[in-house]
Order: C-alpha cells, then structure tokens, then sequence
C-alpha cells in the first residue's frame, strides 16, 4: 500500500486521469507527476479496459477519487445504490482523497448531469450537514467538497461560498477541495475580489487544489478547462501559496486533451513556482 | 427547495418555459435567462456528446446536422434518470426504430444497436476482455462469443447502399458482387465492415449458434458448401473483439 502522497511541505503534482492517456500509460510512457485523479463514475460500473488501466496504475500511483454524481445539496436523499458502487471501488483503488462538489445535479431522480448552485441559507446548511454526517457514516471515510464554478447565484444567501464551506466542514469533519479556477472564474462573472474568497477561507480544511483554464464568452467567464493555466490563475497560486502546506495540486484539462507530458508541464509551472518561492 | 430545484431543473431540461425568480446572475448577461441558458446549453451539448461517443456509427452515417437534430428529439422526450451521464444512451435504438429516421435508414435502429452491443462490451464490460487468438491447425477448438459485440445485419434493405457513395473504394465492387453476409463490429474505435462469401456465413453463422468448430465445418460439408479457403477465413475472424476460439 501506498503512504503518503507527499513528504512535508512538498508539492505534489497530479493529473486528471482521462481516456485520451491511456495509449501513453498502456505503452508505459513516462510519467513524472506524483499521483492522479480519477473520476469515480467512469470506473464504477465497468471492469473493462478502463478499470483495468487505472488499477494498473494504482500499483506505481496514489489515487485520488472524484465524483461528480454524490448530489449532496439535492432534495432527494442520498442514493445508498450509487454509494455501495462508489465504496466497492473505494475498497480496490484505496483512494488518498474522495470528493465531490457542493452542489446538486438532479433532484426527483432526474438528473441534469451538470454542477448547480443553491441557496447558502442557515436551514440548508443544517439539512447538508445531516446528509454529510449520514454520508461519511456509511461510506466510513471524510469526504472533499469542491468549491463550484457557477451561473446563477440566490438573493437569500446568507452565507459566501467560502464561509458556507467551511462551516461544514467545522460541524462535519469534512474537507475542501479548493478549485482556484473556479473561484476565479466566479468573481470576475459577479464582480468580486478573488483574494476576498480566499481570505475567507480556513486553509486547514483544504486536502486538495484543482487548477484548469476557462474561456472568455465575451459576457462571462466559462469554466471549460480547455488549455493550459492563465497567468492571473498564476498570480493567484503566487499569493495563496503562504497558507498551503504540502498542497496537493491537480491539472484538470477535460477539452482539446493533449498529450499527457503537456498536461504535466502545465502542474510543472506551479511546482517550480512553489519551490522557488 | 424542493421547488425551486424542481423549477431550476424544468428549466434547464427543457420541461417547463417559467422562469425561476429571486436568481442573482453575472451583471454583464443582464438576465438570468441568458444564465439559465448557459445551462440549457450544456444539457443538449451533454446528448449530443454521449450520444455522438457512443454511437459513433450513426452519427458518422448521419452526419452532424442530422444527427443534432436525432438527439435533440431524443432529449425532448428522454428524462435521464442515471447518476452514469454515459446510460443516456441504453434507450437510443429502441427511440431510433420509433422515429422518423428509421423510416429513412432502415438498418439506422441496427446500427445503433451494434453502437450500444460495442457500449456495452468494452466501456461497460464486466469481465476482462479477450483478445482472439485463432490457430486453425489445433483439433480441439471451440468458438466462444463474449456478449454481443458484433452484429449480422440482416435487415431488408439492401446493406451494400451503405457504400454507395465509396464507389471509387477498390473493396466495393467485390462487396457488392458477393451473395450477402456482412458482419459488422468495432475495432479498435473504427467501424469494420467484414463481407463474408455463402459457406464462410454459413459457418460463420453455426459457429455463432454455439457448434463447435467441428461440428460446424460438418454441417457445412453436408450442405456441399465450398470450404477450400477454411484457413483463410478463420484468419478472418482473427482479431473481431468478442469472437474468439478456446481449446476445449
Ligand atoms: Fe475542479
């Protein structure tokens, strides 16, 4: 079994792990970042050519989990059937972090297979903490939310993104997945200060970071982690670095996929950032 | 909140026109329709991907325009109701064979169905897959079939129309002087067509129906079918996923 992903305050590089790599893992192309991300939902219901690669590569790497169906900010209840395959998988790839996001994406068991925003309110945080609590009883392990990229916000909130993340993370024990691109992406389309979110947030609870890129829409931002890290994603990383300790840094590159070398090269920009600062 | 979820997701999906209030949106797209429509966007780029992944034969037979508009009927009257973004497709063919396409492809519904066979075989595969290992001198062989990972196309409609517009493809004369017998299967992300001659289907075809090799190449001397190129067309089979011999 793997141990730590990383040693004390180290950066550790990580890529997400998508089907355009495989030919490269499969031909035992080389490989320098540290660990990878996988997204749960390809994996949980097949023991093809995909499950195989990725346990495959579960023998030289640690793996993260990430799931982008846990729905956790729904009306419905949690699916104990998505969640048994989910804790099946877990059992086999023995993941260093699982998460998923705050946020709902189907409700009445209709899905809408995107991230949605709801309302930051005191009663729904109270609602999500009680689904978390019952969550990470029955799976058995913390679980990572990550912060969302989003559209459309709520008049009642009552809470920012970053103070309503880490109440629940207070009163749950679980952890953040801090998406600097999302929060980036989400301040310039509401016109806020990016800095604000990340002054607000408790650094202590972030496990995890994801960097992407976004495309300019002209009138927004949108989030598409088609390229490679913009500069002011860089300035950002730059300015948050103090608080991190031995972060864990992810590439998520989903369109326009290159090669698996690009893919690292662009966590390598930040990795020597990091160790030149 | 239950809702207003149900709003936002009516909206999103289509389902409903009203327009969900009390939303903040971005200041530059002045309404939270044009947010809400970033949504409604995506939610047919989703159809449009996973079906186009998926059934990556039908949309390279309808092209792009055609095939938009094949999915985004799809979507009006399909509610997803999988966390797996990839099972939006396992109702796809039976939607096709009662659409207006279908009318126009008749062998449309077939290909999707080989489309959702190869799906389900590599992508959704529940057991390690085989690769074909054929060696025609051994004695004791037998052909085993994984799933369905291939498909004869046995519908009415004249399946050498298909090529139609390849005339100027070598392979095409051939295939269309041949009685009949095409099987069709996916290799390595590529659609292969494989022409068969009468006795190879035929063996093809008693292989298929669970005869040993044998056994099926008896059954094809009894009928006095030509055999003389066996080699041969085991060689064919090489290398077809799904398909392979075992020593027994
Ligand atoms: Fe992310």
């Amino acid at each position: 079994m793997l141990g730590e992903v990383n040693k004390m305050n180290e950066f550790s590089a990580g890529i997400g792990l998508r089907t355009q790599h495989f030919p490269h893992i499969e031909n035992r192309g080389r490989i320098r970042v540290d660990w990878f991300e996988a997204i749960s939902e390809n994996f949980i219901d097949t023991r093809g050519r995909p499950f195989r690669i990725l346990e495959k590569l579960r023998q030289d790497f640690p793996i993260a989990l990430h799931g982008v169906s846990l729905n956790i900010a729904s009306s419905d209840n949690l699916d104990f059937q998505y969640l048994e395959k989910l804790k099946s998988l877990y059992q086999i790839i023995d993941p260093f972090v699982v998460s998923d996001h705050m946020c709902w994406t189907g409700f009445n068991a209709h899905q809408s297979h995107d991230l949605l925003p709801f309302p930051r309110t005191k009663e729904f945080l109270q609602y999500i903490c009680e689904k978390i609590e019952k969550l990470q009883e029955f799976m058995g392990r913390e679980f990572a939310f990550e912060n969302l990229s989003a559209y459309f916000d709520f008049e009642e909130a009552e809470f920012t993104e970053a103070q309503f993340i880490n109440e629940i993370c207070e009163r749950t024990g679980s952890k953040m997945l801090l998406d600097i691109n999302n929060v980036f992406v989400n301040a310039k389309n509401f016109s806020t200060d990016p800095m604000e979110y990340f002054r607000q947030i408790d650094f202590k609870h972030v496990v995890q970071l994801h960097i992407a890129s976004y495309s300019d829409k002209g009138q927004y931002l949108y989030d598409t982690h088609s390229g490679g890290i913009y500069p002011d994603l860089i300035e950002i990383f730059k300015k948050i670095a103090p608080n991190l300790k031995s972060p864990k840094v992810l590439m998520e590159w989903d369109q326009d996929i290159p090669g698996l070398p690009e893919v690292e090269n662009e966590v390598f920009k930040l990795k020597s950032l990091w160790e030149r600062l | 909140m239950k809702l207003r979820q149900k709003e936002i997701l009516d909206f999103i999906t289509g389902r409903s026109q009203k327009l969900p209030e009390g939303l903040v949106f971005p200041s530059k797209l002045k309404s939270p329709l044009a947010s809400l429509e970033i949504y409604q966007k995506a939610y047919r780029a989703t159809f449009f991907e996973v079906l186009g992944a998926n059934f990556e034969s039908v949309w390279k037979l309808m092209g792009d325009d055609d095939f938009l508009k094949l999915c985004d009927s799809f979507r009006e009257k399909h509610l997803s109701k999988s966390y797996n973004v990839d099972d939006l497709g396992l109702e796809f063919p039976e939607f096709i064979v009662n659409s207006k396409w279908h009318q126009e492809i008749p062998y449309l519904a077939d290909l999707a169905s080989l489309d959702r066979a190869v799906f389900l075989q590599f992508r959704r595969a529940q057991v390690e897959h085989k690769s074909s290992k054929i060696s025609p001198q051994s004695k004791d062989l037998d052909l085993r079939t994984q799933q369905n990972a291939f498909i004869w196309l046995e519908s009415g409609f004249n399946i050498f129309q298909l090529w139609s517009d390849l005339s100027d493809d070598k392979g095409f004369e051939e295939i269309k002087s041949l009685d009949q017998g095409v099987l069709v299967y996916k290799a390595n992300n590529l659609l292969k067509v494989m022409p068969f001659n009468e006795s190879e289907m035929y063996l093809v075809k008693a292989l298929l129906s669970g005869l040993r090799l044998s056994e099926a190449v008896g059954l094809c001397v009894e009928v006095e079918l030509d055999l003389s190129h066996l080699q041969e067309t085991l060689h064919k089979l090489q290398g077809i996923p799904g398909l392979y011999l075992v020593e027994v």
